[in-house]
């Protein structure tokens, strides 16, 4: 980001070089600007915002700061939203009892503050487990979780509140406080720092005093509890049923004081929600397991129900002249409410057999059938199956004698399954409530019939081999052919129908790859031990039916044969070097009107034609860890991933870099490179106020190589020697250090090159932390 | 033994739910649509729904009217402090490309509009649960809206009916809600030909609103004859008007005009209620002229300003009582050239002029930051050549003199009986065999109840098709008239009196730039294979 004093001479630049633009249009009016120059030094501070030098034209007619100018103060917004976070973990477990009787206990208490500004949360688990054999058949158990959650409401970038979003947008000359002709900052009238609510990016806003002002917090309660019951009705065979009962329970507050930013237009504002989610689920099977001579066999048959039911409430009101909380009773007037009911429920029944041969020969096979209440009556059960075997080579009497080889496993799979992930309701054609009108209640048509809305299936082959060589080096690879059918996805549909999309199973995809991983025992003796892990992951991602000819989903294109994160937008030919304007490419068309498949570059955005440009997921990606051992209780190890070939569209660096069309908000670095003067090679543009050339607006400027390598983890710990702890009561004890996310080597231009599939940085972005923690671990 | 009786009804108990029934599970807060016609009561929320949809401030309750205004020649977007409140319409910079979720896009304009005539395609198409003269009623309402919502999508994204007799690409037209069934754009005259069929449909059968925020017969008649206009066909509008006039109310004036559009005034015909549910703060109209505390960035020029007569009570919509306006050299001579115009509540701040100048003499300059809108001194200074529309869209709840009322609220009036005028004087000037008589009494009417002085014109042709366009501006500014004014009379835009050096990059427009229409949303041609690249509007792609 752009430090105070390079923001505002930036901001000079954009206005001199937009006065320079206007031509004779500059002059004559009735405020007699007498030079592009005298146009900069006289409209900075208004169109750029609060002048942080000690004189008041601090720029001379070129642009340069003027020798006595000193910069009196320099916000970084960036650093306000942004801290040292901390975090604090404790746990305690215990376990024992005795042959009848067993308990295990834990608990957890944990504190983060997060390194976004203001967010923190706590929580607090306890967890009980308990089990008794009541006689030689019967065994019960019950297990008992209780979870407590309290913290803040995130706020994301693309909230006008947010410190995160004040973080890319606030320029340094926004001071903090509000500042006296000095430069000192005010105090105000109960005695504090006067905070500043001025700025050219939000309407009386300062997310940092809001962060303060306007409290927003949430609480989690989760109440878990389950009963097991087990009867082995004869040796081998088994009745086992279970059942769990869970509540989620969470309420939040958001209050908005009546003074500065969103409260103020309603004298102050307080939302509570509240909502209790509880979900029943049951589980009941019966097993056989069987051995005759060298053939084992398994036989499991079941039955499972789930239940779940949310309800929430919220109402908030207005009007807190006297903010002495945030309750609602002091509030003068109610503003808003609402409830809501969701419940979905699915029912399974399945089956499995499980057969080994002289641990030579396995096979399995399972069906089930899933039956979902997100799905309508017609599509609304799913039969799926799998069949796997493998082969343990090595047992064979052809390869016993191969010395070297100590294992050897062939290991084949097929298999379905379903993806229920959809919202409840989805394939019913409803109206939606709540569209009120002049006090009478009112209707919107919001969801179109798809009654045949059903089942996503996968369909999986995999075939693997597993081996161990030479006593220390062993390992898998594996070749996976994943193919989904009746794929859900919104399936775009054209805005004049009324809609914009409906929720449909549109077509199929295959993932196949291969994945590889090798670990060794480089070193193995009693004093020093050293061990290598390796793994490396590729697949290919290809649609291979779809409802349509082609879907356009935002920033990708799907026609069958591409794959699913195949970027396609504008493409960026980069700054003309004798204007500095941006350009982007277009197809040249042949007289019907087609492309002739040459290109050509255009400087109107409107023309430029979008291109695939690659994909948002990695050729490959894999990772490296050592692990050594010094005399049995000193561990060091280090582990690298990587990744390579994936490209993402750093959506933060182009609200950055806005080329003066969001004059007055902050700018990155990069901006410092923009184009000056004819012959000047760069990829930014000219830099000019009120910019309409588009130049930031989607293309591939902003897509980067998001191919990284990343020192993920370097940890040590030590074991203190049983000798020192002597009769303190503890039979174990270690220290250790870890860090998280040490170092990165990439040329991607954002906070984090580690983003998800879709290759585009979320608004909640909360870069990828650096994390060292220390630790004790004590054990009696 | 008691243990094991007592595990086994545990396991009789969870293996219930066995059953179909179990997966039957429906939504509490959305109906069946097969359910949403079956009950008189269920048939008026979804009209009412239908109301909701297109008052909403994204479309007619703000955003429309206010881009229909700024991309004309009278209102603009001041250059600082502006939040960049959508500049783009000002600026003619949208794409078609520009998300839906963008304040005023072409995209928002026209996924929201078709939402509106979805909904009315199911009411229309529906088995009404009423008796004969109850549906029919029933539909006439719903069809005026469908009117209302195509009129507006045919003035946005197509080319005047009048350069080209509507020849020119339309939009799609839906008659009935099947999303298996897409349209391609047809002509502007089909479109034109449906919203005429609708709107004859609906003089036949609608009488007296039962409130204000309803449509009755003579919106629909007002409606017609707008959209008679935009087709040239002045004469055949006014049949339309003079009904209209016969059942409307009579013209405001008095207080009851000074005190401004934004509420229901006496010649209101059709007005967005204020509904609680609904209150967008910022996002309503009202604020959109707001500056003090509102988004308020849209300004009126002083070149308009200035062709009010001295005592028009009309200048009330500018330089209100709620504030006190020093426009004159002292004010200037005090607070230097880069003012001329300073808003000061009353009841607010009680500062009186010799107070102001207390201050100014004490030696407190002008400084920029006196300029923010949320300034917590008590003054907010508005630049030269910005004139506030806000006495024009007060808050609805404002008092003169007391009360400032709250933020953003609103209700915009769509249809008043003034335009009926001004329409029935420009349509008896324009039409082949002009009755210029008419056309003078027509605008009389409008400048006598404002101005004392008025006199009546006794110009005829060009000149007096001047006067009634110049009062048209007048009495309409802020409302959502000028842009489809321009379009439909095929003029240029020409906005040299917008302040500030070349402030917005467009300061002309030829009458036959592709700017003035809209893009057609990337996002329908994509998905409508009966729209491709070639159908999209020239200078889009």
């Amino acid at each position: 980001m752009l430090n105070a004093s390079e923001f505002m001479q930036k901001s000079w630049e954009g206005l001199f070089n937009y006065a320079t633009d206007l031509g004779d249009d500059l002059y004559g009016t009735e405020d007699d600007y007498t030079s592009p120059a005298n146009y900069a030094h006289r409209n900075l501070v208004l169109l750029a915002g609060k002048n942080p030098f000690n004189v008041s034209q601090p720029f001379d007619d070129s642009g340069n700061l003027v020798p006595n100018a000193d910069l009196m103060f320099d916000e970084s917004w960036y650093d306000l939203a942004h801290r040292v976070g901390q975090i604090a973990e404790h746990n305690l477990t215990a376990q024992g009892g005795d042959e009848r009787t067993k308990f295990y206990f834990s608990g957890t208490y944990y504190k983060q503050k997060a390194i976004t500004v203001p967010d923190e949360v706590t929580r607090a688990l306890g967890y009980i487990s308990l089990e008794t054999q009541v006689n030689k058949r019967i065994k019960i158990g019950t297990t008992s979780n209780l979870r407590y959650s309290e913290g803040n409401t995130v706020k994301d970038i693309t909230n006008g509140s947010g410190t995160g979003y004040a973080a890319y947008t606030y320029p340094n000359n926004v001071p903090l406080y509000e500042l006296d002709d000095d430069f000192q900052p005010v105090v105000g009238d109960d005695g504090n720092l006067a905070y500043n609510w001025n700025n050219l990016v939000s309407k009386d806003y300062n997310p940092i005093a809001q962060t303060k002002l306007d409290p927003r917090g949430n609480r989690k309660t989760t109440v878990s509890q389950s009963l097991n019951f087990n009867w082995k009705i004869l040796e081998g065979l088994v009745f086992d049923t279970k059942a769990n009962g869970r509540i989620d329970y969470t309420n939040t507050d958001d209050f908005r004081n009546p003074y500065h930013g969103d409260g103020k237009a309603y004298q102050g504002s307080s939302e509570k929600t509240t909502s209790d989610a509880r979900t029943l689920f049951t589980s009941t099977t019966l097993s056989y397991d069987k051995k005759i001579s060298a053939l084992h066999f398994n036989l499991l048959g079941g039955y499972e129900t789930e239940k779940y039911i949310l309800k929430d409430v919220n109402v908030s009101a207005r009007g807190f002249d006297v903010p002495f909380s945030d309750e609602l009773d002091i509030a003068s007037a109610p503003f808003g409410y609402g409830s809501g009911t969701t419940e979905t429920s699915m029912i399974s029944y399945f089956s499995r057999i499980l057969l080994d041969y002289m641990d030579k020969y396995y096979l399995q096979g399972s069906y089930r059938r899933d039956g979902s209440s997100r799905f309508g009556p017609r599509v609304r059960w799913g039969n799926f199956y799998s069949v796997s075997g493998s082969w343990r080579l090595s047992q064979e009497d052809f390869l016993a004698n191969i010395s070297w080889l100590d294992d050897l496993k062939i290991r084949v799979g097929y298999g379905t399954n379903g993806n229920q992930a959809v919202p409840p309701y989805a394939y019913l054609p409803t109206y939606g409530l709540g569209y009120n009108y002049d006090y009478y209640v009112g209707m919107v048509h919001n969801r179109l019939p798809n009654y045949d809305l059903g089942w996503e299936k996968n369909v999986t082959t995999n075939v693997a081999l597993e081996f161990r060589l030479f006593k220390n080096i062993n390992g898998t690879v594996e070749w996976f052919n994943r193919l989904s059918d009746d794929l859900l996805m919104d399936k775009p549909l054209p805005p004049s129908v009324g809609f914009t999309s409906i929720l449909s199973n549109i077509g199929g995809l295959r993932n196949r790859g291969i994945e590889a991983e090798l670990h060794t025992t480089n070193v193995a003796n009693p004093n020093f031990v050293w061990l290598t892990d390796f793994n490396i992951s590729t697949y290919k991602n290809e649609i291979t039916a779809l409802s349509q000819e082609e879907i356009i989903s935002g920033t990708k294109r799907w026609i069958v044969g591409n794959s699913l994160y195949t970027w396609y937008i504008q493409e960026y030919a980069g700054v003309d070097s004798e204007t500095g304007e941006a350009m982007w490419y277009k197809d040249i068309l042949d007289t019907e009107g087609e492309p002739t498949g040459e290109r050509e570059t255009t400087k109107d955005y409107n023309e430029a034609d979008r291109y695939e440009l690659g994909q948002s997921i990695p050729d490959f990606y894999g990772s490296l860890t050592n692990t050594f051992t010094f005399f049995d209780n000193l561990n060091f190890s280090f582990q690298f991933y990587w990744s390579v070939g994936g490209k993402i569209y750093n959506n933060l660096m182009q609200t950055t870099m806005h080329d003066g069309e969001s004059y007055g908000r902050q700018l990155n670095k990069e901006v410092l490179n923009s184009w000056q003067q004819p012959g000047d090679e760069t990829d930014v543009p000219r830099y000019v106020y009120n910019n309409s050339s588009r130049s930031s607006y989607q293309s591939s400027r902003f897509l980067e190589d998001a191919s990284f390598l990343r020192l993920r983890n370097v940890s040590l710990s030590y074991d203190l020697p049983k000798k020192l702890l002597g009769k303190s009561g503890i039979s174990g004890a270690s220290v250790f250090v870890n860090g998280d996310n040490v170092l990165v080597f990439t040329k991607f231009k954002g906070n984090d090159p580690e983003q998800g599939l879709s290759g585009l940085i979320t608004t909640t972005e909360v870069p990828n932390v650096r994390t060292v923690t220390l630790g004790l671990s004590l054990s009696f | 033994m008691k243990k094991t009786i007592l595990a086994i009804i545990l396991a009789g108990v969870f293996l219930t739910g066995c059953k179909e029934e179990f997966l039957e599970l429906y939504p509490t807060n959305q109906i069946d649509e097969n359910a949403a016609f079956s009950s008189p009561q269920n048939a008026m929320a979804a009209l009412y729904g239908i109301y909701d949809l297109i008052t909403e401030s994204r479309l007619l309750g703000t955003w429309v009217p206010v881009s229909n205004d700024l991309r004309g020649d009278d209102v603009f977007i001041a250059q600082a402090n502006n939040w960049n409140y959508i500049l783009q319409p000002f600026n003619y910079t949208w794409l078609a490309s520009t998300a839906s979720t963008t304040r005023s896009s072409p995209a928002q304009n026209w996924t929201l509009f078709y939402a509106v005539i979805e909904n009315c395609n199911g009411a229309i198409n529906a088995d009404l649960p009423f008796d004969t003269e109850g549906a029919a009623a029933f539909l006439g309402e719903v069809k005026t809206v469908r009117a209302l919502a195509y009129f507006n999508l045919v003035q946005i994204f197509c080319v005047p009916y009048t350069r080209d007799n509507g020849a020119s690409p339309g939009v799609p037209l839906y008659e009935v809600s099947d999303a298996s069934q897409l349209k391609g754009r047809g002509t502007v005259a089909e479109v034109y030909e449906l919203i005429e069929k609708d709107l004859t449909d609906a003089v036949a059968v609608l009488g007296v609103p039962a409130t204000v925020g309803r449509v009755g017969k003579v919106f629909a008649q007002g409606l017609m004859a707008r959209v008679k206009m935009a087709k040239g066909e002045y004469a055949e509008a006014l049949p339309f008007i003079n009904a209209a006039i016969s059942g409307a109310p009579a013209l405001s004036s008095g207080a009851d005009l000074a005190l401004g559009v934004n509420r229901v005034m006496s010649e209101t015909i059709f007005a967005v209620p204020f509904n609680s549910d609904d209150y967008g703060i910022y996002w309503g109209l009202t604020s959109s002229y707001d500056h003090p505390e509102g988004y308020g960035n849209a300004f009126m020029t002083t070149a308009l300003l200035n062709t009010y007569p001295a005592d028009d009570i009309r200048r009330d919509w500018f330089i209100s009582p709620l504030f006190y306006n020093y426009n004159d050299p002292e004010v200037e001579a005090h607070f230097g050239a880069l003012t001329r115009t300073l808003y000061h509540f009353e009841g607010y701040h009680s500062y009186s002029f010799t107070e102001i100048q207390d201050i100014t003499d004490a030696g407190t300059p002008v400084t920029e930051s006196m300029f923010y809108p949320n300034n917590q001194d008590s003054w907010c200074f508005i630049r030269p050549g910005h004139v506030s529309l806000y006495g024009k869209f007060p808050r609805l709840d404002a008092v003169r003199g007391s009360s400032f009322g709250s933020v953003g609220l609103d209700q915009p009036t769509l249809m008043r009986t003034s335009e009926l005028y001004l329409m029935k004087a420009e349509c008896e000037a324009r039409k082949a065999s002009p009755d210029f008589t008419a056309a003078q009494n027509a605008l009389f009417a409008i400048q006598s109840r404002s101005s004392a002085s008025a006199v009546r014109s006794t110009s005829t042709g060009a000149t007096l098709i001047n006067e009634i366009m110049m009062e048209r501006r007048r009495e309409l500014v802020g409302e959502g008239f000028r842009i489809n004014d321009i379009l439909r009379l095929g003029l240029p835009l020409d906005r040299p009196q917008i302040p500030g050096p070349a402030w917005s990059p467009i300061k002309h427009l030829d009458a036959t730039s592709p700017k003035l229409i809209y893009p057609i949303p990337e996002v329908e041609i994509d998905a409508n294979e009966f729209i491709n690249d070639e159908d999209q509007n020239p200078g889009y792609n």
